[in-house]
């Protein structure tokens, strides 16, 4: 993995989540100003992270069905996967000690 | 470790309106963003009353922007979010992710939105509770919403939701609202045209729900304390904020949280009970909390903060 953040819609969710052991998926919207300031955090905590994640996101605006299944109702929202399965959920801005220390607790 | 003349904290208008004129002093400052970047505006839709603004600006646009003019004149700006201070002597120690120092600090941390404190509350927090109509609203399109509150950023929150769920209804305590004028009109027409309704003197005793989020919502008559249950998708949540000083109550003098600063005629105002430590807007305001009060006693902090520097370096050079 990289210290890059995979953007992904909902054709790829599915694959995404057995592309590493843990993933983090990050459902945001360009109009949702927390989620605007949590990206650069979102970014640098992938580099800290490093190999022990995949760190991808979803915009709502092209992709709203995977939220709506998941019952998310508030965003930013941070799901984390292990073995495709979830784990844990954070609802609103989480910056980058908060991201890393989530993906530690897995 | 990294040293400042004036380290600014806090990213709203006071913040940012500090940092130009800190800047502009040549005092090279530092701001500190905190996790909420450009402050309480940028979940402002409209802001109608910035003066020079006349056909309304978004909040988070106007942030930018402010953003942009105290780096464009020679602020740095970093983003991190201090959680520990050190104000017991000079130079003072912040520490977040990194750890700072500066000869003059200027609080502008600003203020959090208040929840209800109901237990159901919580237990359905991101799952229907809200304190953000212009992040979550999408989630509710075509359901009905509550909003909660009685003040600008209640109605504004109300108008925002009128646009996307079938129904508003604003739940307010009282029989009277304290938002702005033009915004009440703004509101009634929306009542009149059958979008949003308001229960006067009501308040929300619980939050109902299951495991996909909120269903619904308790209501009590104030004066008659008769229940009513609506079915909602949505509560969202605008009953007034506190000052975010947590960090700061030990080492500073707050009254009822807010920041005490000298205020009074022979300048100086926006100075703390620890010389060199000045603060404005919101966090040591509990009256006007408007963005053009804000950036003004941000204004007033930067002028103070370079005179008590030039002071300080009269005194030792």
């Amino acid at each position: 993995m990289s210290d890059q953040i995979k953007s992904i819609t909902e054709n790829q969710y599915d694959s995404t989540l057995s592309e590493s052991d843990v993933v983090l998926v990050r459902f945001w919207a360009p109009w949702c100003p927390p989620c605007m300031m949590m990206q650069p955090m979102y970014k640098k905590a992938a580099k800290d992270i490093g190999d022990k994640a995949l760190l991808s996101e979803m915009n709502l605006d092209h992709s709203p069905n995977i939220a709506r299944k998941l019952g998310i109702r508030s965003i930013p929202t941070v799901v984390a996967f292990k073995n495709g399965e979830e784990v844990q959920r954070h609802t609103g801005l989480l910056n980058e000690r908060g991201l890393v220390d989530l993906v530690n607790s897995i | 470790m990294s040293h400042s003349n004036v380290i600014l904290l806090g990213s709203g208008p006071a913040g940012y309106t500090a940092a130009v004129y800190a800047a502009r002093a040549n005092l090279k400052p530092t701001l500190i963003t905190g996790s909420t970047m450009g402050g309480q505006l940028t979940t402002t839709q409209d802001v109608d009353n910035w003066p020079g603004e006349g056909s309304g600006i978004l909040g988070p646009e106007l942030m930018e922007r402010m953003r942009q003019h105290a780096e464009n004149v020679g602020t740095t700006i970093l983003m991190d979010h201090i959680e520990s201070v050190d104000l017991g002597k000079r130079p003072f120690t912040l520490k977040g992710n990194e750890t700072y120092t500066c000869d003059a600090l200027i609080i502008a941390t600003g203020a959090t939105a208040l929840y209800l404190g109901l237990e159901s509350e919580g237990r359905f927090m991101g799952q229907g509770v809200s304190a953000c109509a212009t992040c979550d609203g999408f989630f509710h399109k075509g359901n009905h919403v509550v909003v909660v509150g009685g003040g600008n950023t209640a109605v504004e929150e109300a108008l925002y939701l009128a646009n996307l769920a079938s129904h508003v209804t604003l739940v307010h305590r009282r029989g009277k609202l304290r938002a702005e004028a033009a915004l009440q009109d703004r509101l009634m027409e929306k009542v009149k045209e059958g979008v949003i309704s308001v229960r006067w003197n009501h308040t929300v005793s619980e939050v109902l729900g299951d495991e996909t989020g909120v269903t619904g919502v308790m209501i009590e008559d104030a004066e008659t304390g008769a229940l009513t249950r609506l079915a909602i998708s949505g509560l969202f949540v605008a009953i007034g904020h506190k000052p975010n000083t947590e960090i700061f109550a030990d080492s500073l003098k707050l009254r009822d949280g807010y920041i005490i600063v000298n205020s009074g005629l022979d300048g100086n105002s926006t100075e703390t009970s620890v010389p060199g430590v000045f603060a404005a807007g919101d966090v040591a305001d509990a009256v006007y909390r408007q963005a053009i009060t804000s950036a003004g006693s941000g204004c007033m902090a930067a002028l103070d903060a370079e005179k008590f520097l030039s002071e300080q370096e009269s005194r030792t050079g």
